[in-house]
């Protein structure tokens, strides 16, 4: 049987996207739809070839607005459950950063929620990324 | 005492993840801010939001406490 893991976590091993929405499903059998968002490492940016990716966070911080942020979207949108992770350390090109899982009853309640839920995590949480290139190293300050 | 946390490009900039500054009655956030970067201009034009034990704060009149956690941040760019 699979461990449950905390519905929010920062965390520097990668994630199994099956084993988030096992433990979404087994919330309620009122679940009639679940909306993920899984972010992923590009291998490029600004015209330069990215090898990996660092990210660092004010851990203690940045895991209290993660929480905040998961039970306001429980109330915002009434939806069932919610479940974020988000990766810090080195990240390859192509590996996994974050998961936003939102079940819902409906899908518009999960699917909008899940835009908030990453929308919001951009621009709240204190997390920094770094970009690695053959060019050098550079720290990323927006996010589109 | 007052511990100031740096992150990501600040941290990187100064050489120093952590920073202690000395505590007097009525310090303000405005003071230590302008302390800190008067010995570190370099940062100034990067700090984008600031946070007194983990609360996101605009008010710089915000009077500190001795053991004070502030951070200085950098834009985020999580996701």
């Amino acid at each position: 049987m699979t461990p449950i893991h905390p519905a929010v976590r920062l965390e520097n091993d990668d994630f199994l996207v099956d084993h988030e929405l096992s433990a979404l499903r087994a919330v309620s059998l009122s679940i009639g739809g679940i909306a993920t968002f899984v972010g992923y490492a590009r291998d490029r940016s600004r015209e330069h070839h990215v090898t990996h990716l660092i990210f660092e966070a004010y851990e203690s911080m940045a895991l209290t607005t993660l929480q905040q942020l998961r039970d306001e979207a429980l109330i915002k949108f009434g939806v069932l459950e919610v479940r974020i992770i988000h990766r810090l350390g080195h990240i390859a090109s192509g590996q996994q950063i974050v998961f936003i899982g939102v079940a819902a009853q409906h899908r518009a309640p999960a699917l909008e929620a899940c835009a908030w839920l990453i929308d919001t995590l951009k621009q709240q949480v204190p997390i920094w990324k770094k970009e690695v290139t053959a060019e050098g190293v550079e720290w990323v300050t927006s996010h589109p | 005492m007052v511990n100031i946390l740096l992150f990501g490009p600040i941290a990187e900039k100064i050489g120093h993840r952590t920073l202690e500054y000395g505590y007097r009655p009525a310090l303000k956030l405005h003071d230590l801010l302008l302390k800190v970067t008067e010995d570190y201009p370099q940062i100034s034009q990067e700090i984008n939001c600031i946070a007194v034990n983990q609360c996101v704060t605009k008010n710089m009149g915000h009077e500190l406490t001795d053991g004070d956690e502030v951070a200085l941040m950098s834009r985020f760019s999580g996701g």
